[in-house]
């Protein structure tokens, strides 16, 4: 790569960083105009960008507002990367299943957390709000899911996780997905006490435990 | 009526009990509330969505709830999604473990379509949906409780109703992207919320206004931000507000509010105040701490964290409503014990009831 290749991965990291849409579609098609590969655009650029979107938000640098519209300008970027992805490597080898447990229809912090793990391009089932607990299980079996990010905002749900952690062990997916847990209501100890594998305590933990958790049953990406 | 004639002795006890407090005069005991909602509808053997679609019953519940454990007498029949229904929004109502009504639809969800969402008038408000259950709940209240009835209303969050009306990741992106179409809504949540304030006033008098802070809170945004698109029309919603003859008022600042309670000093607490602050992180605010702003102005309500009523063990529970109430007594304008949040629907009646006895075994004035 040259150096007005380099300025303009530039350009698409800081129009992400910066959560504006246009510039970042326009950053976008200029990188693909300069013949940049679809695949370096979204990793080199977009994915560079979120990098420093994720940090920012761990440091207090960056809040929601700053990070949904930073997500809406990668995604932005990403529908004019797909017809040129087609048959190109464009993810991190690595799938979670991720949603909101049934009975709570809070889905702001699940959102963050899927907005960063698409913005580190991993293969991401994001199932919703509300979702009932076999559906956690059939989707982590039948896409061979490393991990199952599940959350609640209001106390009374965790009952549902301690449910879904249950029906877990009761058909062995435990062994072979790991689990994490989040959201308001949740602390370690809760996870601890319904086998959960990791707790995260706001959405940058929970994307460095779940980095984690793939890179142990992958090996480093 | 399905539950037992009210206990007017025990009511005017514990409701005497809080009135001093709120009212500056000496007072036995810490006022307790734990802020029980749906788990009235939950202990007699009903569903929490018979709580809120049924307000009438859901206020008998409440009553009678209330005696089982002696609480203080202070009634809350609310739910956290008013408004959004009465400008073309829906509410999913709550089944199984549903703690509460959730919005599923936003009727605004574009710049356009919050650029020319239009408040309503009070005409159209007191026959909306959310003013029909509150008026239901409020008459059943006034019927059931007589003298001893307080009318309140409930405006809730500036910034969370403008998140009804036009998506919470919207709200946000356009704090971000168009802060001007933000400010724009806020200042017709402002309007919206004075009408209700009014509506209130007008069929029953002074009224205690219930507001909160809750989705702009320390943990989604900057403590500039959240004074900029929520405190100050919080502020400026309240002023119109008690000026009209609402208050006093109950702040609920649900949540992480670690880094921004601080910013509702400049919010009004006429007598009989309550300022409520959950969270700082994920622990309970210190409220001794909370105390050096608002202590001198207004009583604290108790945060005890809603996992330890729903997971903690019966000993737990007591141990850390004895450490609250002990270190928090002494606060000068009152402190009535209560929980961060709802108390949650299913918590184990045996940690409601340890939590009301550490309460009452050190909760005397004289000590």
């Amino acid at each position: 790569m040259n150096a007005t290749h380099d300025q303009a991965l530039e350009r698409v990291a800081n129009a992400v960083i910066d959560g504006r849409k246009k510039p970042t579609v326009e950053a976008v098609h200029a990188a693909l105009k300069e013949g940049i590969k679809p695949y370096d655009i979204l990793m080199e650029g977009c994915k560079k960008g979120m990098d420093v979107v994720g940090d920012n938000y761990q440091t207090k640098k960056m809040y929601l507002p700053e990070v949904l519209s930073s997500a809406e300008a990668m995604y932005a970027a990403i529908e004019v990367l797909k017809p040129h992805l087609k048959g190109e490597k464009s993810s991190t080898p690595g799938t979670i299943v991720i949603g909101v447990v049934e009975g709570d229809v809070h889905d702001i912090g699940k959102n963050i957390v899927r907005i960063l793990l698409d913005g580190m391009a991993y293969t991401v089932y994001d199932l919703g709000r509300d979702v009932p607990l076999d559906q956690f299980i059939d989707k982590a079996r039948d896409e061979k899911a490393d991990v199952i990010a599940c959350s609640t905002l209001m106390t009374t749900t965790l009952l549902s996780i301690e449910d879904l952690m249950r029906m877990m062990k009761e058909c062995g997916l435990n062994k072979k997905v790991k689990t994490i847990i989040g959201g308001a209501a949740t602390n370690q100890e809760f996870a601890d006490e319904v086998g959960a594998n990791a707790w995260g305590k706001d959405a940058s933990e929970g994307i460095n435990k779940i980095t984690a958790f793939i890179k142990e049953r992958r090996g480093a990406t | 009526m399905m539950i037992p004639p009210i206990d007017w002795e025990y009511v005017k006890r514990e409701g005497g009990n809080a009135m001093g407090m709120l009212t500056g005069q000496a007072y036995d005991h810490v006022p307790a509330n734990p802020f029980c909602i749906g788990q009235a509808a939950v202990a007699h053997g009903h569903t929490i969505n018979e709580f809120y679609t049924q307000p009438a019953k859901g206020v008998e519940w409440l009553i009678n709830h209330s005696r089982i454990y002696e609480y203080t007498p202070m009634y809350m029949w609310i739910y956290a999604t008013y408004w959004c229904e009465d400008y073309g929004g829906e509410l999913k109502w709550p089944v199984g473990r549903m703690s509460a009504p959730g919005v599923i639809k936003h009727p605004a969800p574009t710049p356009e379509l919050a650029e020319n969402l239009e408040v309503l008038t009070p005409e159209e408000m007191t026959k909306g949906p959310t003013m029909t259950r509150h008026w239901e709940a409020l008459s059943t209240l006034e019927k059931m409780m007589g003298p001893a009835f307080g009318p309140y209303s409930f405006v809730y969050e500036m910034f969370v109703v403008g998140s009804y009306w036009v998506g919470p990741e919207n709200l946000f992106m356009w704090v971000h992207q168009e802060p001007e179409l933000v400010k724009k809504l806020m200042r017709k949540v402002v309007e919206h919320s004075q009408i209700a304030n009014e509506l209130v006033v007008k069929k029953y008098g002074k009224s205690m206004v219930i507001c909160a802070s809750l989705l702009a809170n320390s943990s989604t945004m900057s403590p500039q931000q959240c004074r900029e698109f929520n405190i100050v029309y919080l502020k400026d919603m309240l002023e119109k507000s008690i000026k009209a003859g609402a208050g006093p008022v109950l702040y609920h600042l649900c949540g992480d509010h670690g880094q921004d309670y601080q910013l509702h000093e400049d919010c009004p607490t006429p007598q009989g105040s309550i300022m409520h602050v959950a969270y700082d992180g994920l622990k309970p605010a210190d409220l001794n701490e909370v105390a050096k702003i608002f202590g001198n102005r207004c009583c604290l309500l108790g945060n005890t964290d809603t996992a330890l009523m729903q997971r903690g063990t019966p000993a737990q529970v007591y141990e850390n409503a004895k450490k609250d109430v002990l270190a928090y007594k002494h606060i000068k304008k009152g402190f009535m014990a209560g929980c961060a949040c709802e108390c949650p629907p299913f918590a184990p009646s045996a940690n409601v009831h340890a939590w009301m006895r550490a309460n009452k075994e050190f909760g005397s004035m004289k000590d």
